[in-house]
């Protein structure tokens, strides 16, 4: 562990580095959202979409992963391995497909359960995320206002120079 | 209160009856969908003229406080709200001039990306996190107006605060934030209501309904971009054109 160790605020980044989606907006809305966050060169990794309420408080985040495994199962049915599955010609996998893009974000989002508090210690950010296998982290001012994300990778830089001194 | 024509009076007659019996409307002395008095005895009570009481009346039917039917007489309408396009005038100001008892429900106050044309509309980058307000109008407690806005976020972030029920967008707009509009581009087409909308709106899904949707400019910068669905039994868009000679 560092000698002097940081606060959370000091790792944080800010939460409009991702995009924000309402619960309400559709998968196939939230996916454009990603592609293009990511086409444009800015997507944080996670690459991931925080949702939120009508009254903008967090509800929690959907990432890539989300996103590819709820296609996986929607397309990848059955044992066998098909070939056409993506084809137009593949009416059932279509049909199963525009359902699943139709479906509000809310429907596969990883509520927020914890969050941490910008004068917080990294340590504790990391233990959270770590024992709760958490990709992100929100941060709340006051337990109320969200001004932060806390990212495994931030993490994984703190705590590999502690690792690596050891 | 103006109860009786004033010869004396320098008003003009029939100003003076258009306002007694404007009065009687809005003090719900004459309701919505009651019959008033014929041609005739409106003469009779006030000691005027046909003329006069057909000028009276024509001004007020196109104001949007009676409804004249063939054969049946002369009624008390549900207020319309007649809205002169391009005016710079909130729903706030239209109202209060109206006097027609209003408010607004906040139903979304909320931050999203741009999706579909929205960045378009609102000539912004399409990673723009965008400030997003959907509000219910009520008049007389009917729904009438549904108002979705959306608002680049770095503009105005403190918006996200303000209290969108009790105050107007735009003064807020200018009188917190120092934004001044100063230009409205506006299209207006029917559109059928959504699921959705319709619930609250109160009509059925598919009515059809009246679409504007609104660009607001601060000089040339797009401040913001309004779609607004309005029943259309209770709107009537006004235009004024002037001969240049």
């Amino acid at each position: 562990m560092p000698d002097q160790e940081k606060q959370i605020r000091e790792i944080m980044v800010d939460v409009f580095e991702f995009p924000h989606v309402p619960y309400w907006f559709s998968l196939r809305q939230v996916s454009g959202i990603l592609t293009k966050s990511i086409r444009g060169g800015k997507c944080l990794r996670p690459a991931a979409a925080l949702v939120f309420d009508e009254k903008y408080n967090l509800l929690g985040h959907l990432d890539l992963q989300d996103i590819l495994q709820a296609v996986g199962n929607a397309a990848f049915t059955g044992e066998k391995v098909r070939q056409d599955v993506f084809s137009a010609s593949d009416t059932e996998t279509t049909r199963a497909l525009s359902e699943l893009s139709e479906r509000p974000a809310s429907s596969l989002l990883h509520q927020s359960r914890l969050f941490a508090d910008p004068e917080d210690l990294v340590s504790k950010a990391a233990e959270l995320m770590l024992r709760n296998s958490l990709p992100i982290l929100p941060v709340l001012e006051n337990q109320k206002k969200l001004v932060g994300i806390v990212r495994s990778t931030e993490i994984f830089e703190y705590l590999s120079a502690a690792f690596f001194r050891a | 209160m103006t109860l009786i024509i004033d010869r004396d009076n320098p008003k003009k007659l029939y100003v003076q009856l258009l306002e007694i019996l404007k009065d009687k409307i809005e003090d719900g002395e004459w309701a919505v969908d009651t019959q008033i008095p014929t041609e005739d005895e409106l003469c009779k009570t006030y000691e005027i003229s046909k003329a006069t009481v057909r000028q009276a009346v024509a001004s007020l039917v196109r104001n949007g406080y009676l409804l004249k039917q063939q054969g049946r007489g002369t009624f008390v309408c549900k207020r319309v709200i007649p809205e002169g396009l391009s005016m710079l005038t909130s729903f706030r100001e239209l109202m209060l001039e109206a006097k027609v008892v209003f408010s607004t429900k906040v139903l979304a106050q909320t931050v999203l990306m741009p999706t579909d044309d929205l960045d378009i509309k609102l000539d912004i980058p399409e990673d723009t996190h965008v400030i997003y307000l959907k509000r219910l109008r009520v008049v007389e407690d009917e729904p009438i107006l549904l108002q979705e806005s959306y608002l680049p976020y770095h503009i105005c972030p403190q918006l996200l605060q303000d209290d969108l029920e009790e105050n107007s967008l735009l003064e807020i707009l200018e009188d917190k934030y120092q934004i001044k509009i100063t230009k409205v581009q506006e299209f207006i087409e029917i559109a059928p209501v959504t699921d959705n909308e319709g619930d609250l709106l109160g009509l059925q899904p598919g009515t059809a309904a009246l679409l504007l949707e609104q660009r607001f400019f601060a000089g040339t910068r797009e401040i913001m971009y309004t779609r607004s669905l309005k029943r259309p039994e209770r709107f009537r868009f006004s235009i004024e054109r002037e001969r240049k000679t």
